[in-house]
Formats: C-alpha cells, structure tokens, sequence
C-alpha cells in the first residue's frame, strides 16, 4: 500500500501532509489577501518578486560579475594575481550595490516628497553618503591589496636564487602596476554603469 | 538512527523515477546542468548559507507577530490588517517594561536587514534548480516547486516591501501592513514544510562534509563537489574565481555593513550617526522638540487653528461628557516620566513627557481602575489608518500612561502632537496617538 504510494505520488505520505498542510495554509492567506484594498495586486507582486529576482536580477548581476572577470583576464595574464586584483576590486563593488539596491528609495530620491513630508527630514545627503561610503570601501580595499602585493613580494624576494635578483625586481615594478590600472579600469566601468543605471531608474520612476 | 535522519526517510522524494524514464529532451541554456559553472555551488554551500539565514528569519517572524500583537488588533478598530478570523494571541501585550517595544521591533529591522544578503547568496547557490529538467518527475516534486514558489516569492516580497516601506516609497498601490502581514503567514507556512524536508538534507551534508570544514579550503586547494552525488553541484565547473570562504566573508560584511546602519537608529540611539543610510539617520536639532517626528502636522493634515485657543478635550465616559482647556489640563497634577517612542520602522526615541495621567482622566469620566476598561483615542487628523487608537485596560490605568502636554521641559510642537498626545510604555509609536481631542471611555 506504502509502495503503491510512493510509486504513484513520489514520495512518502508524511511528505504529502507536510505539503498539502503547508500550501492550504497559504491557500487561506492568499485568500484573505484578495479581501483587503489593492489585494489583486499584492498577488501579483508576490510571483513578480521571485520571477524578477530570478529571471533579471540574478542573471544581470552574474554577468557583471563575468564581464570583470574576462577584462581582469585580458588584462592579467598571472592568474593568481589576476584573481587577488579582481576580488580586491569585486568585493567592494558588489558591497556597493547591496547598498544601493537596499537603500535606492532614499540614495535615488525615489519619493523625496514623501519622506520630506512625513518625517520632516530632508533626503539631501544619502546619494553624497553613499558615494563616500562606497569610495571608503573601495580604498580600505585598495590598501589592503596593496599590503598583501608588498607581502607576497617580499615573500617571493626571499625565495628567490641571490644571482636572479632582476627578475623580482622586475615583477615587482610591473605587477602592481599592471593591476592598478585594471582596478582604475574595472572601478571606472562599474561607476559609470551604476550612473547610468540610476539615471534610468530616475527618470522611469519619476516619469511613472 | 536520529531523529533528523529518520524524518528524512520520512519525506526523502522517490529516488526511482515514477514511469519509464522517456528520452531526456534535448535542453539548451540554462536548462542544461553544464550551464552552471560555478565551483563554489554545492549541498554544503546552500546548507551553511540556509543554517545561517535560519536564525535572523526567526527572530525576524518572530518579532514581526509580536508586533502584530502589541498593536492590539483585537482592540476597537486597531486591526489594519483586514482583519485574520482567528486570534493567535493568548496575551495582553504589557505595557513594562517601557522599552519593551522599541526591542522587538529594533530586532525585527535589525535581523530583517542583516539577512538580506545572505537569502541573495542562498538564492543564488540554488538557481539551477529553478531550471532543472524534468520539470516535475512527479506529483510530490511539482507540488513541492509550487510550494518553493510561495516561499521564495514571499520571502523577497517580505524583505522588499519591509525595506522600502521604512523609506517611504509605496509605489505599488496597496497598503504596507496587511501585505507584509499576510505574505508572512505565507512565508511561515511555505519555510515550515521547507524544513521538515530540507533540515535532514543538511544534516546529512554536514555529517559527510563537516559543517565547518570546507571553511578552511582556500582558493587553491579548494574541493569541488561532484554533481553525480550533489544535486547542486556544476557538473562542468569552472576554475574557481574566490573561495568558499572569501565569498561567505564578502556575504557576512554586507550583513555586518546592513546591521550597523540599522542599528544606528534603532538600538543606538546615541549614536545615530552610523545610520549614514538608514531612513532617519539625520539630526533634527537640539531643542526640546527637536527628536524624530513620525508624521508631521501638515502631512497628517492637521489645522494649526484647530489647535489653538478654541481647542477642547473631550472626554466620554458612563458619567456626563467632560469638556477641558489645555489650561485646565494643565491645572491639573502633573507627572513626568520618560518614556520611548518606538516606531514600527525600527527607530527609537527616548524623551522627558510632562502630563495628565491617562488614569485620572478615565476617572473623570467615570471609569475607574478598580473596575478597569479601554479606550479609544481620536485625534484631530481626520484621515488615515491612525487617526484613532484604542488602549488596553493595562496601558490605560498604567501610572506612566500619560497624556503628555510638555516634552523637555517645552511645550509639545505642532509636529510632536501639541495641544496634548498620549505616550504609554511599551506601545508602538503610532498608537501613541498625537492632536488628540476626544477619549471615549469603556468600562469593562
């Protein structure tokens, strides 16, 4: 009987409960939702939430981060350091995104009417603070990484056959750099695509 | 045998496939599992990103009812979330200690926003299943993807509408409260039956992998899992970009980052400052009326003339209806207390209230606390959800319950609810309702 089940539902009944109770309970939420004001819509934005995070969002931020990662490539051929220059720039870029997209009502003046009115606080300040916010992050990493090129240069002096001493000094002049511009480089793109991207938002949202 | 790993028997999905496999259709995009490459994907990935997330989303569910409750919604017309038919609270919420409140719902902001980042690091490790083929191998597979679809739509609903609502952007055409309110009991049913089938899967993992273990893996030596066994694996993967570690680390700075910004205008209230993004963040100013205004007069509509010289209290009990001044308010004793406003957004304000204590009015009224009874509070804004609160017999005849008349040692401004407001330990900001000008008593 337990296998005739399992064989035509695909899993055990404890399974079934567990789901049928679960989805009858949001069954009556769902339910009460299309009772209050603008219900109809609510629906609408609880599918939207997940179809816009997982079809656009994901993907838009995944093939940022794959573009920085082929230019990083091009531009580093040492894959070692190629990867601790592309963190170093990576990290604080995606840092500063969270904090855009998290606070984008206030940094993007969304509804600066709104927020004025009600809290009687201006809304001046938050894109200033963000952008400082963001450079901060951006030089805590840039010394960091710093640091750690000083470090492994030092580690790799010490490794180094005395007769050979060219060839460090050599690396040392070029590697930092090298990946120095692909940090201005990479910092640049980012900047001027989030620029773009909140004039965009801007003027949608204002024009709606 | 434990109990997680029997339970996982319990509900652990048909490994056979139900009919005769068919030949798999040829998949294209990111419908093929090699799509997926990163290396970093894997059952232990999504486990300790899932084991992480689960306490912030409790205290968040937690603190998020609790602030349902001390809304009273069972009290007058408190209930602005459409009214739910069956009363879960078996409580009255208590007016002690004061602070009470301001930690609730400075937990609920505080977790609700450190989570963040980490449901975005957690989605992302699970995104090829969204694309998995065959779409459904059975009844019990298609009714649990419908399933992860309420609790992934109203995971994101909730944290969406909960940040933008605390920044005042409501631009989608429905009311934040019974939203938020009903996609939770949403989320808490779809996250319930996720964890009876997905807390054995963890366990299991982290019995095999170590929970920690793979904490330690730097980029060099770092293992890849093998997709026949981990159903989250890329079976094509990639050389590894950032381990596992550095990856979880940028994750827990975005929450430690979203956590003190948050923290700056609730618990911290002293040091606003580092609220540098958080909705409030800013100074009002050093005046005696200089602290956090939850709606301003004019916002809330209200007519300075209504509040000058003509203005009355009016006063509704068993007895004959009561009419005072603000002078004969004043005339009458006088308390001080300090007291919080603590707002449904998270932040906290603590300041020095002079006035009538809510309990002598009662009595002039008629209504006394031997008897006890409830109140309901109209202001003189006329629309809006709170334009009128109604208060529990606890919070009516508590003797800090005041109907403050001065704050600081000033008179109350037009904005912080002047001629009179009514301040009452442990009660949500905006049931301290502010230009109040009619109380109507009710015995119990």
């Amino acid at each position: 009987m337990r296998a005739r089940f399992r064989y035509e539902y695909g899993a055990e009944p404890l399974h079934l409960i567990a789901v049928a109770a679960s989805l009858l309970l949001c069954g009556y939420a769902l339910l009460r939702i299309t009772e209050v004001p603008g219900g109809g819509r609510i629906l609408i934005w609880l599918v939207a939430a997940a179809l816009l995070h997982d079809l656009v969002a994901l993907p838009l931020y995944s093939v940022l981060f794959r573009l920085t990662h082929g230019a990083a490539s091009r531009a580093i051929p040492d894959r070692t350091a190629m990867l601790t220059a592309l963190n170093h720039v990576r990290v604080p870029a995606a840092l500063s995104l969270l904090l855009l997209v998290v606070y984008a009502p206030l940094i993007l003046r969304f509804d600066p009417e709104r927020y004025e009115g009600t809290t009687g606080l201006g809304v001046d300040g938050y894109l200033g603070r963000w952008l400082l916010i963001s450079a901060g992050m951006f030089l805590i990493s840039g010394i960091t990484y710093a640091v750690r090129l000083r470090r492994g240069a030092a580690r790799m002096r010490g490794a180094q056959p005395v007769e050979a001493p060219a060839d460090w000094a050599e690396r040392r002049l070029r590697g930092p750099a090298r990946a120095g511009g692909v940090l201005v480089l990479a910092l640049s793109i980012v900047v001027t695509a989030w620029v773009i991207a909140a004039v965009v938002v801007g003027l949608v949202t204002n024009g709606l | 045998m434990s109990l997680l790993e029997r339970l996982g028997d319990r509900v652990a999905e048909a490994d056979e496939p139900r009919r005769p496999p068919s030949p798999p259709a040829p998949a294209a995009g990111p419908f093929r599992r090699e799509f997926w490459r990163s290396p970093l994907r894997g059952r232990w990935l999504t486990s300790f990103l899932g084991s992480t997330l689960l306490p912030f989303v409790i205290v968040a569910a937690l603190t998020g009812f609790l602030s349902h409750a001390a809304y009273d919604p069972g009290l007058g017309s408190n209930d602005v979330s459409g009214g739910f038919e069956v009363d879960l609270y078996f409580f009255d919420w208590p007016a002690a200690p004061a602070w009470l409140y301001s930690l609730t719902q400075s937990l609920h902001l505080l977790a609700g926003f450190a989570a963040i980042p980490i449901l975005l690091a957690k989605l992302w490790s699970v995104i090829p299943k969204l694309f998995e083929r065959p779409a459904t191998r059975s009844v019990a597979h298609a009714l649990e993807r419908l399933s992860l679809l309420t609790l992934v739509g109203s995971a994101l609903f909730l944290f969406v509408s909960g940040v933008i609502n605390v920044q005042y952007w409501l631009p989608f055409g429905f009311s934040f409260v019974p939203a938020h309110y009903y996609a939770a009991l949403i989320f808490v049913a779809a996250l319930a039956v996720h964890l009876v089938l997905k807390l054995p899967v963890v366990a299991r993992t982290f019995q095999r992998e170590g929970a920690f273990r793979p904490l330690g893996e730097g980029i060099e030596r770092m293992r890849v899992a093998d997709a026949r066994e981990d159903d989250l694996a890329s079976p094509a993967p990639a050389a590894p970009t950032i381990s596992r570690r550095g990856m979880l680390g940028a994750v827990a700075l975005g929450s430690a980052g979203l956590l003190t910004m948050t923290a700056g205008s609730s618990l911290l209230g002293s040091v606003r400052g580092i609220a540098l993004l958080s909705p409030r963040g800013q100074d009002y100013g050093d005046g005696p009326n200089d602290f956090q205004v939850n709606k301003t007069a004019a916002y809330a509509g209200i007519d300075p003339a209504r509040t000058g010289g003509s203005w009355r209290l009016g006063l509704t009990g068993t007895g004959r209806d009561v009419s005072l001044s603000r002078a004969e308010l004043l005339a009458m004793p006088q308390h001080a207390e300090r007291l919080p406003i603590a707002c449904v957004e998270g932040w906290t304000t603590w300041q020095d209230w002079e006035g009538v204590r809510l309990a002598d009015l009662a009595a002039l009224a008629g209504v006394d606390a031997t008897s006890g009874g409830t109140v309901l509070v109209d202001s003189l804004q006329e629309a809006g959800a709170f334009a009128q609160a109604s208060l529990a017999s606890n919070q009516l005849f508590d003797p800090r319950s005041l109907l403050a008349l001065r704050v600081n040692g000033a008179d109350l401004s037009l904005d912080h609810g002047y001629p009179a407001r009514v301040i009452v330990p442990a009660l949500p900001g905006v049931h301290n309702t502010k230009w109040v000008r009619r109380m109507t008593f009710t015995p119990a």
